[in-house]
């Protein structure tokens, strides 16, 4: 009763706050329209940001709470990648119309599979634990923080500070009309990273394993006294929520134009990532796939009037306008 | 030997304990009622047999093992099935694949028994790709005991199955039930259409603040002037 | 060495406060905020542009905004030898903290705990990269530094350290006490039941958000405060000190360390981290690299939640009980 009564809300209410959606909705659209070069680069940031917050709203979906070392997982994939390519692999560069060699095409999957063992990892030796205790979300959260920041003294430790760079070369920008440039990089990370989630999609809605996952999701215990094994599906989300984490730092590398890593740049994005994980509906892997496309979008659009250096601000500053209007997300209907 | 023997039940949410040491069985193939009132720990009797809640003492055996220390998904497969009282459906997978995971534990192709299902149910079958979230009230109670029954289980506890249900589909449900009884399935269920459930069941037990208070057969329980005037609100 | 005791002491002192305010927070309302960085660089900020002189060139400092409280008001007779631009800093610095945290309170504390978390933390890099970018409102990248000193000409520079020092216990031992005047309240009795359990305090009719969203002024307050000492104590500062990793994660491993919800152990959390932070770097070389400390302290707090969940605080007691256990006999012994 005391509840309802503060959040049920007036007919006149719900209209002027459909209404005001409305409008923002069209605001958004005519403005990524009037600058339609930056909104197709949007377009392709927010497929990299989607690998990521897909993840993170998987895991989420299952063990509710919000992994904050992802961005570090990220970092990882990218390093494991830098590793291959300059200690492993052999040198190529400038695959057809590419800056990367063909090394990158195996660097990618070696990645996945390193970052998603060390998400299960992660699971197995911490979370497991600390889920036996029976201890508060919030406690997993801070485990997480603590993971994230030590993963990252790792990569430091092992690569050091300084900014490192994928062998690449200089590649030509595609010119299309209306002032469109796009670099061929963008069209492999796009490309990859709508393999990755159209793999993720199958797997979600054809297999066995998949299914379990999002009956999990959506109730661990029904899922339990259906003789579903919880803990192995934990450990499948985490796998494969490490593997797109891995995707998305090597897709990261490359997407930027000079092919640069830094040991900041997973945790860095992690706010862009939790706006999208938010702005979609937390929990909902589709949604975060379109959180991702909509904060990719406004963080490069919004480089026509503000400094490129706060897009962070603005993939923030999105959220909390959609919090404002839908509490839950977009897509977002559980609690 | 019982079915189901739960002797010496204890347990509880946290710090607090909800049973106080219950003693319950379950023959094959009989149908057993619990009834009590709000908030006597009926359901929380459920929770520990299937184990979503872990018995903190007291013994649990089901067809000859002791279970009581088993997870949850390792008592499932040994062929007990449980409907929770709320939240029984998975809402955001189809009717089809609730009943996919219902038959999660089986090896075989799924579709015979889900065809089977669907035939049971035939208001399921036309919403085979809906969402479960967007069921009816009584659609949802059918999808959930037809997710149940995917695996064929020798025991289905079922938690308030008429709970909201029109009387007409009450009485469908409670027929339902004395048919999936006739093949040969044993069922523990909750409810508070409490003459209506004793009629059908060959026994009954009454749960009062975490202990048993009655136990007797069915139609007995129903007549116990007693019973009546604590908990079926009879003068 | 005393120098070097002085200057960590002071800093104990500082993340001391930041861990009080988190305290408040966490500890007892459990409000999940990883943005504490956020407040501590408006707390920093704020006390510094409003004591700063304006730039001298406007080659070098590009900042136009700069109170110059400190020699405003020294000039004034009586009054000016007090120093009372200290307090207006901190006040300032309490005020700006205060009402960020009303409005993103508001937004978001009705919401369940990650969306604080995500929005506390999209805060702290929004206030970073308004300081790092807004060179007009804070210089950039090179930050602020013409900080003054408290009590400058009373106090030669040399023993500038040791009587900052006094200042920050003096401060934090007043927010200490005001913290936990509150917590033996009602009003700490009511944040402790809506920790506890949210829903059943919500029924018995405590107005749960408006609880919650005071407690989260409360510790923004004192993480503002926090900046403003922190800012007196370097006298230079620069976005580079509120990352998260600085300005965020450290407070939390204190907190964690220490063991949250009770007054003392966030101090000692304090001490053990800010120990192992800045003793480390006295180590051999492969040891004493920062990348160490940061993979050391992040497994700390892991390991302490994994192992010790209410912190090492209690295990200090309980080694210090065993060693009192253990020579207060032989002392009676002694004495008889
Ligand atoms: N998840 C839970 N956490 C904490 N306490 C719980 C939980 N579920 C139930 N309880 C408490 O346990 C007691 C017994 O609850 P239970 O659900 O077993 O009652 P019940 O007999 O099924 O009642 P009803 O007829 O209303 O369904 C109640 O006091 C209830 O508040
Ligand atoms: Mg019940």
């Amino acid at each position: 009763m005391f509840i309802t009564a503060r959040t049920m809300r007036s007919p006149a209410v719900v209209r002027a706050s459909r209404v005001a959606q409305a409008v923002l909705a069209i605001v958004f659209v005519v403005l990524a329209l009037s600058e339609i070069g930056l909104a197709v680069n949007g377009i392709f940031l927010g497929s990299v940001l989607a690998l990521g917050a897909v993840g993170i709203t998987l895991v989420f979906g299952v063990m509710r709470f919000a992994n904050i070392a992802h961005g570090d997982m990220m970092t990882m994939g990218a390093y494991v990648a830098f590793f291959l390519l300059v200690s492993v692999l052999p040198e190529h560069t400038g695959l057809g119309p590419f800056t990367f060699g063909f090394p990158l095409l195996i660097a990618i999957p070696v990645s996945m599979a390193a970052v998603a063992a060390l998400a299960v990892g992660m699971d197995v030796l911490v979370f497991r634990r600390l889920r036996l205790r029976r201890a508060n979300i919030v406690t997993i959260e801070i485990a997480s923080l603590g993971l994230a920041i030590a993963i990252r003294g790792f990569v430091q430790m092992i690569w050091d500070t300084p900014v490192r760079y994928f062998p690449n070369e200089g590649r030509q920008h595609f010119s299309l009309p209306a002032d469109i440039s796009i670099a061929p990089n963008h069209l492999f990370v796009s490309g990859a990273a709508l393999v990755l989630a159209i793999a993720l999609h199958l797997l979600l809605t054809r297999t066995k394993q998949g299914k379990a996952m999002r009956a999990t999701s959506d109730n661990a215990d029904l899922a339990r006294a259906s003789g579903i094994d919880t803990d192995r599906v934990l450990l499948w989300t985490w796998g494969i929520a490490g593997a797109l984490a891995g995707a998305a730092g090597v897709l990261l590398v490359i997407f930027n134009a000079t092919s640069q890593l830094k040991p900041t740049m997973g945790f860095q994005l992690l706010v862009p990532l939790f706006a999208a994980v938010v702005v979609g509906g937390i929990g909902n892997p589709y949604g975060a796939f379109l959180g991702a496309m909509l904060i990719g979008i406004s963080m490069e659009v919004s480089t026509a009037w503000a400094l490129p250096t706060y897009k962070p601000a603005i993939a923030f500053t999105v959220m909390v306008i959609v919090l404002l209007f839908r509490p839950r997300g977009i897509l977002g209907s559980k609690d | 030997m019982p079915l189901l023997d739960a002797t010496g039940v204890r347990a509880g949410y946290g710090d607090t304990e909800i049973l106080h040491g219950v003693d319950m069985r379950v023959d094959a193939g009989e149908i057993v009622t619990i009834i009590g009132p709000n908030g006597s720990g009926k359901s929380t009797m459920m929770k520990s047999i299937v184990g979503i809640v872990q018995a903190s003492a007291g013994e649990i055996s089901f067809d000859g093992r002791r279970i009581e220390a088993l997870r949850a998904d390792r008592r499932i497969p040994l062929g007990l099935c449980y409907v929770p009282q709320t939240e029984n459906v998975f809402p955001t997978l189809t009717i089809t694949e609730n009943l996919e995971m219902g038959g999660f534990l089986r090896n075989d192709k799924l579709d015979g028994r889900i065809r089977e299902m669907f035939e049971l149910f035939p208001d399921l079958a036309e919403k085979r790709n809906a969402k479960a979230a967007a069921l009816s009230g009584g659609q949802r109670q059918m999808m959930a005991v037809a997710r149940a029954l995917m695996l064929e289980p020798k025991l289905l506890l079922l938690d308030e199955p008429t709970a909201g249900l029109s009387p007409l589909l009450m009485g469908t449900v409670f027929q339902m039930i004395q048919n999936i009884n006739a093949t040969g399935v044993a069922i523990l269920m909750v409810e508070h259409n409490a003459k209506k459930a004793l009629a059908i069941s060959h026994r009954g037990y009454v749960l009062a603040m975490g202990e048993v208070r009655m136990e007797n057969t069915g139609p007995e329980l129903a007549g116990d002037p007693q019973v009546g005037r604590l908990y079926l609100g009879n003068e | 060495m005393l120098e070097f005791l002085t200057g960590f002491a002071i800093l104990v002192g500082v993340y001391s406060v930041f861990t009080l305010g988190l305290n408040v927070h966490w500890g007892y309302t459990g409000l999940f905020n990883i943005g504490v960085a956020g407040f501590f660089a408006l707390g920093a900020y704020t006390a510094s542009l409003l004591v700063i002189r304006p730039p001298q060139s406007d080659q070098v400092d590009d900042y136009l905004f700069a109170g110059d409280l400190a020699n405003r008001l020294d000039a004034l007779p009586v009054i000016g030898a007090l120093d009372l631009w200290f307090v207006v800093a901190l006040a300032g610095a309490a005020l700006v903290a205060a009402m960020v945290a009303l409005v993103i309170g508001t937004i978001t504390i009705r919401l369940r705990g990650d969306y604080l978390a995500i929005a506390t933390l999209g805060i702290a890099e929004s206030v970073r990269l308004v300081f790092l970018n807004e060179r007009w409102l804070s210089n950039g990248s090179k930050g602020l530094y013409t900080i003054p000193r408290v009590f400058d000409g009373i106090v030669s520079p040399q023993d500038y350290d040791r009587v900052y020092l006094v200042v920050v216990l003096v401060v934090f031992a007043l927010m200490f006490a005001v913290v936990r005047a509150l917590v033996h309240s009602p009003w700490g009795r009511v944040l402790r039941a809506i920790r506890e359990d949210e829903v059943t305090a919500e029924a018995s009719g405590k107005h749960v958000f408006r609880f919650k969203l005071q407690a989260f002024v409360l510790g923004a307050v004192i993480m503002g405060i926090g900046g403003a000492l922190y800012a007196f104590d370097l006298r230079a500062i620069s976005p580079s000190a509120f990352t998260p990793l600085l300005g965020t994660f450290i407070i939390w491993a204190m907190l964690v360390v220490g063991g949250s919800g009770r007054l003392y152990s966030p101090v000692v959390g304090a001490l053990i981290v800010w120990g192992i932070w800045s003793g480390s770097q006295f180590l051999p070389d492969p040891l004493g690299s920062p990348h160490v400390r940061y993979f050391s302290v992040g497994a700390l707090v892991v390991l302490v939640l994994m192992y010790a969940p209410d912190g090492i605080t209690p295990e200090v007691l309980r080694i210090r009980d065993r060693w009192l256990a253990r020579w207060r006999p032989r002392r009676v012994a002694a004495n008889e």
